[in-house]
């Protein structure tokens, strides 16, 4: 049988686990070197270029427009999401699984081309603020995250629970506030994280949507990266590495990090 | 408390076949009705009826005189318990049982009150602060029962409250279940596919098939006079003797075999007789007395049962005896005369 | 509910998804297709045109190799994790997991300082005297698909997890009894059941992959387009936005079909009982 004790399949496993971790440790290294230009092996150990990060008005600015889209966004997408995941695993509508499908058909679509499209009919066609064309496209792709997640985590709840509830004297809408949303807390949480994790992080849809008065910070790191070859940018990614450690940890904290994936 | 009309209730999902078929039925104050049969019958949709999750297509539920067809469920005030027992996983046991209260906007201290006395008599007091989570499926059956029973519902409905737990754990809540309805004068509906379940608790039976009533009686009665093969079946009746042939009101001949029975056969076709009074007899010419050939045996522990092979077909016989009969054996049986009954349908 | 309102709360996300993704999408594809000529000319030109047509080739084959690649990876990483005790997995599902988490750009970035004319990999192999001057990893078609099974292997791994372990092991254990060995059960037994979730992921990893932005541009550069630098080409550096609607249009239809076809093969292949029919 082939359990975690096969030594054919350890050694594998070993490996390819070593090679995910090693280029981001890689950035580490790097980002500490006193060398003007990103190498190996470093020469000395400065902290010159985590200062570079704050000189740079485009990280700041860009760190602060993706925390707004990032959440704004997931907002958004977790009122509608919530409310349409509830409408489908609680009413007696017909062809559930079609309507599924249309709410995640976002995820068939290119990132590229829905920021592309976007950009044409909202920004160009509107002439809409590029910070909404950011929000929608941002919303499109945090959608199918919230209706996935929630999904799993509406039909882990007993339906009688419910019915207990307007049993006992409660409204259908109370029964919502007071029941069903308590209970699904942590799929909606990491619902939440999920979107905000992958909309702070995207590129491909905001690629269009940006200008000089605003850039979203992977775009900005791009940006920066395409013109220079230095060390700020390894910092800056250290720094991107750690928030994305601190959610994790608060994600593990309050419900468990396999949540966000779905997972058991 | 109060009593419980249904009229003409009929239901079908989404224009199909109908699951229930025009049933009427009446529920008296304090009593306690057990809906029984078998999966897809019909019951469940009953209670869910009267309960208020279901729309019925056609009929009216009526409490106390009072048509209640149109009323939202959470303005019934009934009590419900649930198979899942349906505990709110976010509320502790006293947040649980308060939960209706609250709804009701009671003052705090009265919630507290009527909690902690609901919960004693339940036996829960220990147990107020726990999540259901760390409950036992028994004490989360209380709870739920406490929860149902606190916000002193107008009708207590029960499906299948005792399915999840074990066989010794059954008996006990069925006779906590029957001793607090007696006390605090409950009108319950209680749907079951337990036979011997509903006979114990309950003041009548109402058992059902394909969506209709095949009959609501007590207990006893439907016992010893089912009405229908399907009842008889039901309630472990297992031998089913064709009438053949009309000899006078109370008399019958089927295969040359004279047999004889307390009830008027009028249109019946069968006959029907439990296995434990089948008796097995010395004197073979006596009335309703045939020969046969045990086929096989069987150990039920208090008693054997036998497969006797007969000229009007194979019956089944259970006798209590120290030792089995063996195989092959030529026996006599006799059909006493009042235990054979006559089956209208 | 006794009550039908939840269609109501549906619209939101009816009206959203239609209005963001279908009228925005419509509303490029129509001016491709407006009348015969200017369709002829946007799409005819561009199957016409050896260059546009070896972006589109190397955009499918870079999706293809990279999720061979994925799966074979993945699915030793996934079974070893899967099968470990409750605690290490966890661990390791976190370890998996962030990566998987951290910005794209941070993980191709952690390439170019891999792969560059300085990275290590140079180094090491001039060190250990394989070559005499630096080779050119970076910019190839090779560094976009390193970079693209780097960001896809997490994902691979991670749904696999999940579908190994919802396998029963005592199906493994029959057949060790019948004399099964760990390669042959691994082939004969894990295999067949794992289908549909190896399917699934390869889904997701070839249409990541066939639609991705940030791997191609970061570790592809400028000779190496794939169809999405080339959207982004035709559009903001030489201002040719029909030509991108079409080029858009035409990545659509492409990744669409693909999925479509990957997904009847997973509905034909899946033969767990609970889809027998």
């Amino acid at each position: 049988m082939l359990t975690s004790k096969n030594k054919v399949l350890t050694c594998i496993a070993i490996i390819f686990l070593i090679l995910l971790m090693l280029p981001l440790v890689l950035v580490v290294v790097t980002s500490f070197n006193t060398a003007n230009s990103i190498s190996l092996p470093i020469q000395g150990f400065t902290l010159n270029w985590y200062k570079n990060i704050l000189s740079q008005p485009d990280f700041i600015d860009g760190f602060i427009a993706s925390l707004e889209v990032a959440i704004i966004a997931s907002l958004l997408a977790l009122v509608v999401g919530v409310l349409a995941v509830y409408g489908l695993t609680r009413s007696n509508i017909h062809h559930t699984s079609a309507f599924q499908s249309f709410f995640l058909s976002p995820t068939l679509i290119p990132e590229i081309v829905i920021g592309f499209a976007l950009y044409q009919s909202v920004i160009v066609g509107l002439h809409l603020p590029v910070f909404i064309g950011l929000i929608i496209g941002h919303f499109l792709l945090c959608l199918p995250y919230v209706i996935r997640l929630v999904t799993a985590g509406m039909l882990m709840l007993d339906r009688h629970i419910e019915e207990a509830a307007w049993i006992s004297g409660c409204s259908a809408k109370k029964t919502f506030f007071l029941v069903v949303l308590p209970n699904i807390k942590a799929s909606i949480i990491a619902a939440f994280m999920m979107c905000f994790i992958n909309s702070f992080n995207n590129i491909p849809i905001s690629l269009f949507m940006n200008g000089p008065e605003l850039t979203l910070l992977p775009q900005a790191i791009m940006n920066y990266l395409q013109n220079n070859y230095d060390p700020t940018v390894s910092a800056i990614s250290v720094v991107l590495m750690v928030f994305t450690g601190v959610l994790m940890i608060l994600v593990e904290k309050f419900i468990g990090v396999n949540e966000l994936t779905g997972g058991k | 408390m109060a009593e419980l009309e249904v009229k003409q209730l009929s239901k079908s999902f989404d224009g199909k076949a109908k699951v229930l078929k025009d049933i009427s039925f009446t529920i008296k104050d304090g009593e306690f009705v057990s809906i029984l049969g078998s999966s897809g019958c019909g019951k469940t949709t009953t209670l869910r009826i009267i309960a208020g999750l279901l729309d019925q297509t056609s009929g009216q539920v009526i409490i106390d005189g009072q048509d209640i067809s149109k009323v939202p469920v959470h303005k019934r005030n009934f009590g419900m318990v649930f198979q899942s027992y349906a505990l709110f996983p976010h509320l502790t046991v006293f947040q649980n049982v308060a939960f209706g209260l609250k709804m009701r906007k009671l003052a705090t201290n009265e919630i507290n009150e009527r909690v902690k006395e609901i919960l004693n008599l339940t036996g829960l007091g220990e147990l107020a602060q726990r999540y259901p989570a760390e409950l036992s499926g028994g004490q989360q059956q209380r709870v739920s029962l406490a929860r149902a029973l606190v916000t002193k519902p107008r009708l207590l409905l029960m499906d299948e409250p005792l399915s999840n737990l074990d066989a010794k754990l059954r008996v006990k809540m069925r006779e906590e279940i029957r001793r607090l309805q007696k006390q605090l004068k409950l009108t319950v509906v209680f749907v079951t596919h337990d036979q011997q379940e509903c006979f114990a608790i309950s003041d009548r039976v109402l058992i059902m098939n394909a969506g209709k009533i095949e009959q609501f009686d007590t207990p006893e009665n439907i016992f010893h006079h089912p009405k229908s093969k399907f009842v008889a079946n039901f309630i472990g009746y297992e031998n089913f003797i064709n009438i053949g042939e009309k000899v006078d009101e109370r008399t019958f001949k089927t295969n040359d075999l004279i047999l004889k029975t307390n009830e008027e056969l009028r249109q019946a076709e069968v006959t029907t007789i439990r296995p434990e009074n089948v008796q097995i007899v010395d004197e073979p010419d006596r009335e309703n007395t045939l020969r046969g050939e045990i086929i096989s045996s069987e150990y039920l522990g208090q008693s054997f049962s036998y497969l006797v092979r007969t000229v009007i077909g194979n019956i089944y016989v259970e006798e209590a005896r120290h030792a089995p009969r063996s195989e092959n054996d030529q026996i006599v049986l006799e059909l006493p005369v009042k235990h054979l009954h006559v089956l209208y349908r | 509910m006794r009550a039908n309102n939840g269609k109501y709360l549906l619209l939101p996300a009816l009206i959203s998804v239609a209005l963001f993704t279908f009228y925005p999408i419509i509303q490029i594809a129509l001016p491709t297709i407006k009348d015969f000529s200017t369709f002829k000319d946007l799409y005819g030109s561009f199957f016409t045109s050896t260059y546009n047509v070896r972006v589109l080739g190397r955009t499918f084959l870079i999706a293809v190799i990279t999720t061979f690649i994925v799966l074979l990876i993945g699915l030793p990483v996934s079974l070893w994790i899967a099968r470990q005790k409750k605690n290490l997995r966890q661990v390791l599902s976190i370890l998996i997991l962030f990566p998987m988490l951290t910005n794209a750009v941070v993980r191709n970035f952690a390439w170019i300082i891999i792969l560059g004319r300085d990275g290590i990999v140079n180094k090491l192999l001039m060190a250990i005297g394989i070559i005499s001057k630096p080779a050119s990893i970076l910019y190839t078609n090779t560094s976009i698909v390193i970079g693209s099974v780097y960001l896809f292997l997490p994902i691979m791994i991670t749904s696999l997890i999940g579908s190994i372990s919802e396998l029963n092991i005592e199906v493994e254990e029959a057949a060790a009894v019948l004399g099964s060995n760990p390669f042959s059960t691994l082939i004969r037994v894990i295999l067949p059941q794992l289908t549909t979730g190896l399917l699934t992921g390869a889904i997701l990893v070839f249409a990541g992959t066939m639609t991705a932005y940030t791997t191609p541009q970061i570790l592809g550069g400028n000779k190496h387009l794939v169809m999405s630098t080339l959207i982004y080409q035709q559009a903001m550096t030489l201002g040719n936005w029909n030509s991108a609607s079409a080029i858009a249009l035409i990545l659509i239809l492409v990744s669409a079909l693909s999925m479509i076809l990957m997904k009847k093969g997973v509905k034909l292949l899946d033969r767990r009982p609970d889809n027998a029919n």
